[in-house]
């Protein structure tokens, strides 16, 4: 089955905000988010996204009210599925921390983290510890071989990145996309999702003519820059 | 060159430190840096066109400067490896000279990098001048204005500068922009970094073409005394000055002393302190110390000198750290400018306020220095760069005349 995923920071644009975002995604039937636990240096995002990391640290006043927040989350919406999401040093603090147990606790155990390579001694502690296993981000350039070391960790999908850009840019489906999915197809029976600069409803349907998940992000903070985000969300949901 | 035992490892592993803790994306030109250079390293053809590099185009080898007045006043026979005199004025050169030569090997057509203080940007934009490559420097928008006479210079050797806005608009954002860039354009790009940090290679590949520095130390004083020196201090931003400095000495009994940014205070933010102040940390590529707040985001930090301004040391360094091979020490913002001043005088060496972080150490240690101890002061950069900076520091009137001055004039 095809799915959107929806992604947000969490806590942006703040708290309140936040859980009504999500409230609405679950009523009109997106249920399938990538929240990101937000880092004061969000390496691989686009200026939009990096915003949403500093404004979402600022509405917790700590890790543990942002935990709570989380299991909040979790509770509220059993059907949904959940991929966390965030960088190398938020999760190797979040292994050597008090807080490494409720991490652990938490139902949703897939976590996306762009800069922790899956087949890393320090990746690999970092995941037992956690309780989690990570969802790799390959790119166009990513090797066949490398795939192939990658999907050896039997990740439950994989993040294909689009095109060679950080969050934000122009979605296509070029001829070298559409080989690489082939290329992952040919090897393996797992779901891909294709991300960055998907933008619209037609670029969700380009993206589902090769992959099984579509990952939109900073368009949703565009729309709702622009106070458009109910309406861009409800014509999604038709997809 | 003779190579170095520490840098044989090709894991990219320093004990528990270092890594590539990168997206996928860059990956492949990751692992082609670092066979290429992993090839190379000590291939006679590409080490004699280092070595002609230096010699014919930086100034190698630099001079090492008995501090006389110094000596005699502490007690001990001080020297200064002077880094400040080579082309564009700072050690940074040295691994900038390595790292496009390596970029012609792998057929890359475009430089990138970031720039603290300013000198890395400078002196990566002379060499892509020099080997015909285009350039793109990204800077901290609070540096870009603080160093604006190196944008200037940058500039006009015919690089793209670009003012990074994000974050605290310092080393740390520009670093992030230079990867985003890098993220971007992995095929064409050639991220050319300026300390001893980041992903594998760069910090053990800097620190190889850094070691040249320690090498002339450690030549010079066999040759002048007979034996290696007692202590080497050298300031540490990432730490590419300081590991060309001790690399060589390692297996030997010189005291190695690793000197950072202790700029205005003990609190968050006030100081660049990653060894005492910080801990081990996962970011910008690579495991090494961090200094973070207590939720394991990364602080923001301040030095007087944009070159120590940085939240994270090199991995080898982290290290070294924690094998004890090396001290750790610091300088506040106010010893160093005094620092810079007493050599000044003394001396007639101006020197880079960032390196004088390492002599302002080394003034406070002196008490116990004896007579025939051999101290050598790794001297990285000379301190023109910091005409605007000193200037307001020691003469702010002045500035503020000469700057009326010339915009009328
Ligand atoms: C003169 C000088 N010294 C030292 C440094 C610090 O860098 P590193 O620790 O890599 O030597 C800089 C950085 O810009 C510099 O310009």
């Amino acid at each position: 089955m095809k799915e959107i995923i929806a992604h947000t920071v969490l806590g942006y644009p703040n708290q309140e905000e936040c859980l009504k975002q999500l409230e609405f995604w679950n009523d009109i039937g997106l249920r399938h988010w990538e929240l990101q636990v937000p880092f004061s240096h969000p390496t691989a995002d686009g200026p939009l996204i990096t915003e949403a990391n500093k404004e979402g640290l600022e509405n917790f006043k700590s890790l543990e009210s942002l935990l709570n927040f989380i299991e909040n989350i979790e509770a509220r919406f059993p059907e949904v599925r959940i991929e966390y999401m965030s960088y190398a040093q938020k999760l190797f603090f979040l292994a050597g921390s008090d807080h490494a147990g409720r991490i652990k606790a938490l139902k949703n155990k897939h976590w996306i983290v762009p800069d922790l390579p899956l087949d890393d001694e320090l990746t690999q502690g970092i995941g037992d510890k956690l309780g989690l296993r990570f969802i790799p981000v390959i790119g166009l350039n990513t090797s066949k071989e490398r795939i192939k070391i990658l999907l050896g960790h039997q990740p439950d999908w994989l993040y294909l990145m689009s095109g060679f850009q950080t969050t934000g840019k122009q979605f296509q489906l070029s001829e070298r996309l559409i080989d690489k999915v082939e290329e992952i197809r040919g090897m393996d029976s797992v779901k891909i999702g294709l991300g960055f600069g998907i933008r619209s409803l037609e670029d969700v349907n380009k993206a589902f003519e090769i992959a099984d998940f579509a990952i939109l992000g900073s368009i949703f903070m565009e729309k709702r820059k622009r106070g458009e985000f109910e309406s861009f969300t409800q014509n999604l949901a038709g997809y | 060159m003779e190579s170095i035992e520490y840098l044989k490892e090709e894991s990219g592993f320093f004990g528990k430190y270092g890594g590539k803790y990168i997206p996928e994306t860059i990956r492949p030109t990751m692992d082609e840096l670092a066979a290429t250079f992993d090839a190379l390293k000590h291939d006679a053809v590409f080490e004699r066109r280092l070595k002609e590099a230096y010699a014919e185009f930086s100034g190698r080898p630099t001079p090492f400067t008995p501090l006389k007045n110094l000596s005699k006043n502490l007690g001990a026979k001080i020297y200064m490896k002077n880094e400040g005199m080579n082309l564009t004025g700072a050690h940074k050169i040295n691994h900038c000279i390595g790292q496009i030569l390596l970029a012609q090997e792998m057929g890359k057509t475009r430089i990138i990098a970031e720039t603290g203080a300013g000198q890395h940007g400078y002196a990566t934009a002379t060499v892509a001048a020099r080997f015909g490559m285009k350039c793109t420097i990204y800077m901290g928008k609070k540096d870009y204005e603080r160093q604006r006479p190196n944008v200037f210079w940058m500039e006009l050797l015919g690089a793209e500068v670009i003012p990074v806005e994000s974050g605290d608009e310092s080393l740390n954002d520009a670093v992030i922009a230079a990867f985003k860039d890098l993220i971007s354009d992995p095929e064409q790009a050639f991220y050319l970094l300026g300390s001893a940090v980041g992903p594998d290679p760069y910090p053990r590949m800097n620190a190889h073409f850094q070691s040249v520095v320690g090498k002339e130390i450690l030549e010079t004083c066999e040759s002048k005394f007979g034996r290696e020196p007692d202590r080497i201090y050298a300031c540490v931003g990432g730490g590419s000055n300081a590991l060309g400095a001790f690399l060589p000495f390692l297996k030997r009994t010189t005291r190695l002393m690793a000197i950072e940014a202790g700029g205005k205070g003990e609190e968050a933010g006030e100081h660049a302190r990653r060894f005492t102040h910080g801990k081990p940390g996962v970011f910008e590529g690579y495991h090494g110390y961090f200094l973070q707040d207590e939720d394991g985001n990364i602080s923001s930090t301040h030095s007087i000198s944009a070159g120590l301004d940085y939240c994270g040391v090199s991995p080898l360094l982290s290290d070294l750290y924690d094998s004890g091979r090396i001290e750790s020490g610091f300088a506040t913002d106010e010893e160093t400018l005094e620092a810079v001043k007493r050599l000044a005088k003394e001396e007639g060496l101006i020197i880079a306020l960032e390196s004088a972080h390492a002599l302002a150490a080394l003034l406070k240690d002196s008490d116990g220095f004896q007579e025939d101890e051999i101290i050598v002061l790794n001297g990285s950069g000379r301190g023109e760069k910091d005409l605007f900076i000193s200037m307001k520091a020691f003469q702010p009137e002045a500035l503020e005349s000469y700057a009326k001055t010339l915009i009328k004039t």
